[in-house]
């Protein structure tokens, strides 16, 4: 009998693609859609896409309704993470909470004993220590394990990522080959619920009940900035430089906002570097991966991981310590720990001075 | 793909093939507008009135009587708005009471619920919604009990989609003769399928639908007792005796008409049929499964529902891997997977939440066979011996 696999198909070409070779691969491919969000969210979405994607492919398909809990864990979550002046990661959130927590537990009902996803990351099975690594994609500019890292041996052992296999290239060419809808259609970089991507107009609509206020600038010596306002602390992320206003002598960066008075503290861009950076919610890889002292760290998506040691505080929090100071480490991002391209676990990145 | 068992004939059923071919006829052939004064447009219309009496005929009803409309849903909304927009145009009373249930197809209930949002801000409509009992009888006595002096329409359904509980219409119909009061049955799932006879029940309005009865959807009927206080709620031409306007679904009213006279001819068969794999498909559960139970009335119900709560197990879950084996059942009823609601129906019923979202409704119809009941019986067996080890409860 054919092996069964349950793939999460968005519509878009990765996890069409991907649904595509797990088929050729000979497994048998079901397909699901979950329906998340939706600017009245009381409206049922269609998912056209993904149902044509499904029909073309001849393959099962069903759509999950979890708009409510997607809304309760995630964009609640994140406008109460941006109110507490931290800039949340909602991907990484929700791969966890969402998308892997609902694949695996629809595939335990349907008897599927792999799930799969349109990621661009590759898993490793190692035989000499019976366990699964979860590795970076070859590619840097698509290399996806950054959203990953809450993985562990459980759901990697389950896990098929076919889209490693092939070129991106090769994706476009294989859905244009299966007429395949979403051949055609960009590739989505944005918060899913803030298509717009301006999420200052997000959180003023969203406010859930908190204010933003217009406050004061501050420089690091405490001292505030009498010609210098800002719109409101949410509004501001460190390592910001735009939208600060005009008016000094040398690029001015957003260091650090402190919800509680709602000021925002500015600086030159060299008071931005720090070797030092506290994680809290810290989850392994594989559990013996916390014994690790020498790696290296991603403070953010996009960026290179920099060498580094790392300090355990206690089973769910630690400190880093760069070789070379990082610039802008920003409360609420992930902090991504690597060994040589492997992915070790990581953490949500806290300001230490205010969780002392 | 395997071949597809079908055991959710309460949702929908296959066409027959008698049915669609007349339709392609009434498409491709005689496609004239039965309101045509030619050739084509009297063929048409001829056709119309002969889909009229087929119907007409199930329930010995007047062909006179048969208002065709886009399907059960509207038939309902008619039935409700139409009574209460009567008696608004003709000021015959001060305050208006309809009686209905709390497990009426959302048809009805929506339909209910919207009078009662347009008019929340006049106190003149007052809805009441009589609880059914633990096996889903309306009790004609409650009905009674119900009544008052402002009471313009009683709404009760003949057979519950989901638990498939026959109500004794007769008794409710007679109630309502006695008082003068408009009686309206929703026989969407009873209709060609059970014995019906207007007359003899006193029903003054009944909906119907034809695609519970192997014809197409988008095409159902009300049944209209002559001198029934009702209005019209779609206006247009003078289709339909000014009743219902708009060009009428020809090739539906046709395929309806059918599907009527067929399901009418084979009706004591059919159901001798559906009852022998009701049976079957229970005993083969029951004697492989613990820990389940019948949603409605397992004797007397209306032999092509079976509907069960399977502890620890959710329904979905079960309907979702039975469609795996391309085995088509349904939960509570037709919702969006994720979001389960549990079902008002069981809920009224008496069933807790997790009761209610623990349950699957099979529908059984003419087409299904005993190969079929046995195999499905079999993977029911296994997915729910599966689900439970997920949950950790092996029974």
């Amino acid at each position: 009998m054919k092996k069964k696999v349950l793939i999460g198909i968005s519509g878009g070409v990765d996890s069409s693609v991907a649904a595509y070779i797990l088929q050729k691969k000979g497994y048998e491919v079901i397909g699901v859609t979950l329906d998340l969000w939706n600017e009245n969210s009381k409206e049922e979405n269609t998912h056209k896409d993904a149902v044509s994607v499904a029909q073309k492919l001849g393959i099962k398909h069903f759509i999950f309704d979890y708009k409510e809990k997607f809304k309760k864990d995630i964009i609640d979550y994140f406008i109460k993470e941006y109110f507490e002046g931290n800039t949340p990661n909602p991907c990484i959130l929700c791969n966890k909470k969402i998308k892997w927590e609902i694949l695996l537990e629809k595939a335990d009902e349907l008897g599927c004993e792999f799930v799969a996803t349109g990621h661009y990351a590759k898993i490793n099975y190692d035989k000499t220590t019976n366990s699964y690594e979860l590795i970076k994609g070859d590619d840097p500019k698509k290399d996806q394990s950054y959203f990953l890292y809450k993985l562990k041996q459980k759901e990697l052992s389950r896990i098929l990522f076919p889209l490693y296999e092939i070129e991106k290239s090769e994706v476009r060419e294989i859905a244009k080959e299966l007429g395949l809808v979403t051949a055609e259609k960009k590739e989505s970089m944005e918060i899913c619920f803030i298509p717009d991507n301006d999420y200052r107009k997000f959180l003023l609509e969203n406010s859930n009940g908190n204010l933003i206020k217009k406050g004061d600038m501050y420089n690091l010596n405490n001292e505030k900035l009498k010609k210098h306002k800002h719109d409101g602390f949410p509004f501001y992320t460190v390592g910001q430089r735009k939208g600060l206003g005009g008016g000094f002598e040398e690029p001015m960066y957003v260091a650090k906002t402190d919800a509680k008075t709602n000021r925002v503290y500015i600086a030159k861009r060299e008071s931005l570097f720090t070797k030092e950076v506290f994680v809290k919610d810290v989850t392994w890889t594989n559990s013996n991966n916390d014994k690790i002292v020498k790696c290296e760290t991603k403070i953010r998506f996009n960026t290179i991981e920099k060498p580094c040691t790392i300090t355990k505080i206690d089973d769910n929090n630690l400190k880093i310590i760069f070789n070379e100071p990082v610039f802008a480490v920003t409360p609420g991002q992930s902090a991504v720990f690597y060994d040589n391209g492997k992915v070790l676990g990581g953490g949500i990145i806290i300001n230490r001075k205010n969780n002392e | 793909m395997e071949k597809e068992i079908y055991l959710d004939n309460s949702a929908t059923t296959k066409v027959d093939t008698k049915v669609a071919e007349m339709m392609v006829e009434y498409m491709t052939e005689n496609y004239g507008n039965p309101s045509s004064m030619h050739t084509l447009g009297q063929k048409a219309k001829f056709a119309l009135d002969d889909a009229r009496e087929k119907c007409a005929n199930v329930i010995n009803a007047n062909y006179k009587d048969i208002y065709f409309t886009s399907g059960g849903t509207e038939a309902d909304n008619w039935a409700i708005k139409g009574v209460v927009e009567y008696f608004l145009a003709n000021k015959k009373q001060k305050k208006l009471h309809i009686i209905t249930t709390k497990y009426e197809h959302s048809a009805i209930l929506a339909t209910c619920k919207s009078l009662q949002e347009k008019y929340k801000h006049h106190d003149f409509l007052e809805i009441t919604y009589i609880a059914p009992d633990e096996k889903g009888y309306i009790s004609p006595n409650k009905i009674k009990e119900a009544i008052t002096e402002n009471t313009i329409l009683v709404s009760v359904m003949h057979v519950n989609n989901e638990i498939g509980t026959i109500n004794d219409i007769a008794e409710i119909g007679k109630i309502c003769h006695a008082k003068k009061i408009t009686f309206h049955s929703d026989c969407v799932q009873s209709y060609a399928k059970l014995d019906i006879d207007v007359k003899k029940l006193n029903i003054d309005l009944l909906s119907a639908s034809a695609h519970k009865i192997h014809g197409p959807k988008g095409v159902g009927f009300l049944y209209i007792k002559r001198k029934t206080p009702i209005m019209p709620i779609i206006h247009g031409g003078k289709q339909e005796n000014k009743m219902r306007m708009g060009t009428e679904n020809l090739p539906g009213i046709v395929g309806f008409g059918v599907a009527a006279e067929i399901a009418n001819k084979n009706k004591d068969e059919v159901l001798k049929n559906i009852s022998l794999l009701k049976q079957k498909l229970y005993s083969l559960l029951n004697e492989n499964l613990t820990h389940f139970s019948v949603n409605g009335d397992l004797e007397n119900g209306y032999p092509g529902i079976l509907n069960l709560s399977f502890e620890f197990v959710e329904g979905e879950s079960i309907a979702l891997s039975l469609d795996m084996e391309n085995i088509s059942v349904s939960t509570g009823s037709a919702c969006a997977a994720g979001a389960v609601e549990p079902s008002h129906v069981l809920l009224s019923i008496g069933l807790s939440k997790e009761q209610a979202q623990s349950s699957i409704r099979f529908s059984i119809g003419k087409y299904n066979t005993a190969e079929e009941i046995e195999y499905a019986a079999q993977k029911i067996i296994e997915t729910i011996i599966r689900l439970r080890k997920l949950t950790g409860m092996e029974m």
